[in-house]
């Protein structure tokens, strides 16, 4: 991984310094330390396990002259306590999907685990009507709140709350602009060319509609995909809906159906409310394994592990330093609830604060059992 | 906030006073030109500048910079450049509509109606602030109530009522021009109760981008003691070319 890094960095320095025009050539440095405490247990308190992680991250960027840029993203974490020490733990949190692992892990048999991966690393050339980015990127087509179909490229799993900027995929993408919206082309590949995916995305407005149309090959599927952000008078109404077709005789499902739907509202003296539906054809209604949800890699053709489900939130913010919110997610087949109760505090004017539940809970025979409690305290230095 | 504020703080975010001059019942021309050519002073074809904006509470205060653009009355955006966690945030208005880039997700979010009448970015500003259409031309009647000295400048005081049926949040506007450089120096906002809700000062004029504007400015709330925001423009400029794809929502990440 040393090795690729090190190829990375030099191929970019040379490229960046080939075409460095000096009023523009000011990398610049920026990322953030987190320290983040987790207690969790199932149904007994007394057997809570307590872990830890200190989470770095430093992002590069250089904009070499008017048309190209650089950007190298790293992020790096140390896990302490119980959770490196179960099994599965160390391929769970190093996995690297992408055409070259820019992943690494070590850790000691005395419970310490280190992940450090490359999540960005993009060279992009843009004039004035075109942009052209190579490299490993967030190619990002949501459009929704909560749950996003059309975010074919790089899936967000709802539950790692700690990893805001998302993972990336190594491939291109090519933004042409237009008079109302733009049409994109986009393909990733995963380790030696596989998993290719290739799509292409047509956004515009219509009155007060953004609306895009995605279409692609995914894998062996082929995708057609629509999303849309607006209002119902005013409240905010968004939604996206993927279909896939199965290009080849397989034991799976010939069509697989996702659609979300989202409408939220800002009522007065800062309280904000949300209501959201997923309905995912994939769905297998398996709840084992959810208490480790945080940490895995989701597809975007199976964003939830359910059919069907809906997602709430109500958010109070009592002052630009201090918020508070309640998420629930409840799963129709067997009253799945996760409740994610949240208050966010920023100290000072680089330093937050943030106090976050996940309560799991779910109806087994004709009892109701928890699938598994974490409580998380996170605290956060910018610069 | 109302219609004055955004305009006097950010110019280019917001609408101008100065639309096609109408001649309204009871309205005094002297006193609706006094208001045009104060606002021919922040008004350009397009506007690019750096400010600092400093929130005040009793307990605590922080510190944003940003970087504004605009052209025209339909098409503004405001970059944060500092503190650390908001940097590169960005909020573009294309005539009524707001969408925020996120960079931290790398994802465009477009604000929903109800989302307008939220502080925007912790200020003593909304969100509204940002895209608010109207016009004093149109929407209220002026009267010239007389002169008067702030800070040993003279100045025109002139009073500004709402039209009725137009859909204006003051009941009432009390608006201070510097007689030399037509420079808005205060305005009052108050309520339909007419109880004062809001006072911007306005100070430290400098010539900035080739006008004699005001360099600070602060809003304070008349209901909350210890209360106020702070801006200060550091750089301004007037009338420099800015095509139109540069507000175009899909571009906004790529703004520096």
């Amino acid at each position: 991984m040393l090795r690729r890094l090190c190829l990375i960095v030099s191929l970019l320095s040379a490229a960046a310094l080939y075409s460095a025009d000096s009023a523009r050539a000011k990398p610049v440095f920026r990322g953030f330390i987190k320290v983040l405490n987790q207690a969790s247990f199932v149904k007994n308190l007394r057997e809570t396990e307590y872990s830890a992680m200190v989470h770095g991250r430093i992002n590069f960027f250089w904009e070499a002259n008017k048309h190209l840029r650089f950007r190298v993203d790293s992020r790096q974490r140390l896990f302490l306590g119980n959770l490196p020490k179960q099994r599965g733990f160390r391929d769970l949190v190093g996995v690297d999907d992408g055409l070259i692992s820019l992943s690494h892990t070590e850790s000691s048999s005395s419970g310490w685990l280190w992940h450090s991966i490359i999540d960005r690393a993009l060279v992009s050339y843009r004039t004035k009507s075109l942009e052209l980015t190579l490299g490993r990127q967030r190619i990002n087509w949501g459009i929704n709140t909560v749950w996003n179909p059309n975010d074919v490229f790089n899936t967000y799993n709802f539950f790692d709350f700690d990893y805001e900027e998302r993972p990336g995929c190594d491939g291109f993408r090519l933004v042409t602009n237009l008079p109302d919206g733009a049409l994109e082309l986009a393909g990733s590949a995963g380790r030696n060319f596989s998993n290719p995916r290739l799509a292409m995305l047509w956004s515009t407005r219509l009155r007060t509609y953004d609306l895009q149309f995605l279409a692609g090959k995914f894998d062996s599927f082929y995708l057609v995909g629509a999303g849309w952000a607006g209002n119902l008078r005013k409240a905010g109404f968004k939604g996206e809906a993927n279909l896939y077709r199965n290009g080849q005789p397989a034991e799976t499902a010939d069509f697989i159906f996702l659609a979300s739907i989202t409408a939220d509202y800002t009522f007065g003296k800062g309280w904000y409310g949300m209501a959201s539906y997923l309905y995912n054809s994939r769905g297998s209604n398996n709840l084992s394994g959810l208490g480790m949800i945080t940490y895995q890699k989701l597809s975007p053709m199976n964003l939830m592990p359910l059919k069907q489900q809906c997602a709430f939130q109500a958010a109070k913010q009592f002052s630009p330093v201090l918020q508070a919110s309640v998420s629930v997610i409840y799963g129709l087949k067997d009253r799945l609830s996760i409740f994610v109760p949240s208050l966010q505090y920023w100290a000072a004017q680089n330093w937050e604060c943030t106090l976050l539940g996940q309560n799991l809970f779910a109806r087994a025979g004709a009892t109701y059992r928890s699938l598994g409690q974490n409580v998380f305290l996170r605290v956060r230095y910018s610069f | 906030m109302g219609i004055f504020c955004p305009r006097l703080w950010l110019p280019g975010l917001l609408f101008s006073f100065a639309n096609t001059p109408q001649t309204k019942a009871q309205d005094d021309p002297k006193a609706r030109e006094i208001i045009h050519k104060a606002e021919e002073k922040l008004r350009g074809n397009t506007s690019e500048a750096v400010v600092s904006i400093r929130i005040v509470r009793p307990k605590w205060s922080r510190e944003m910079k940003a970087k504004t653009w605009s052209k025209g009355k339909k098409h503004a955006l405001i970059l944060i450049t500092s503190p650390a966690k908001e940097q590169g945030i960005v909020y573009l208005r294309r005539e009524k509509e707001v969408w925020n880039w996120v960079p931290s997700i790398e994802r465009v979010v477009k604000l929903p109606p109800s989302m307008m009448s939220q502080s925007w970015m912790g200020t003593d500003f909304t969100n509204d602030d940002l895209v608010k259409e109207a016009s004093a031309e149109d929407d209220y009647t002026h009267r010239l109530l007389g002169q008067d000295s702030l800070s040993g400048m003279p100045c025109y005081r002139i009073e500004m009522k709402p039209i009725p049926g137009k859909a204006v949040v003051w009941g009432k506007v009390m608006v201070w021009v510097d007689m030399q450089w037509y420079v808005q120096l205060r305005a009052e906002f108050y309520d339909e109760e007419n109880k004062l809700v809001n006072t911007m000062y306005a100070s430290s004029l400098k010539m900035m981008g080739g006008r004699m504007l005001a360099s600070v400015m602060e809003m304070i709330p008349a209901d909350k003691p210890g209360n106020k925001t702070v801006l200060v423009y550091e750089s301004i400029r007037f009338d420099h070319e800015i095509p139109d794809v540069f507000f175009a929502p899909e571009q906004i990440r790529n703004v520096r």
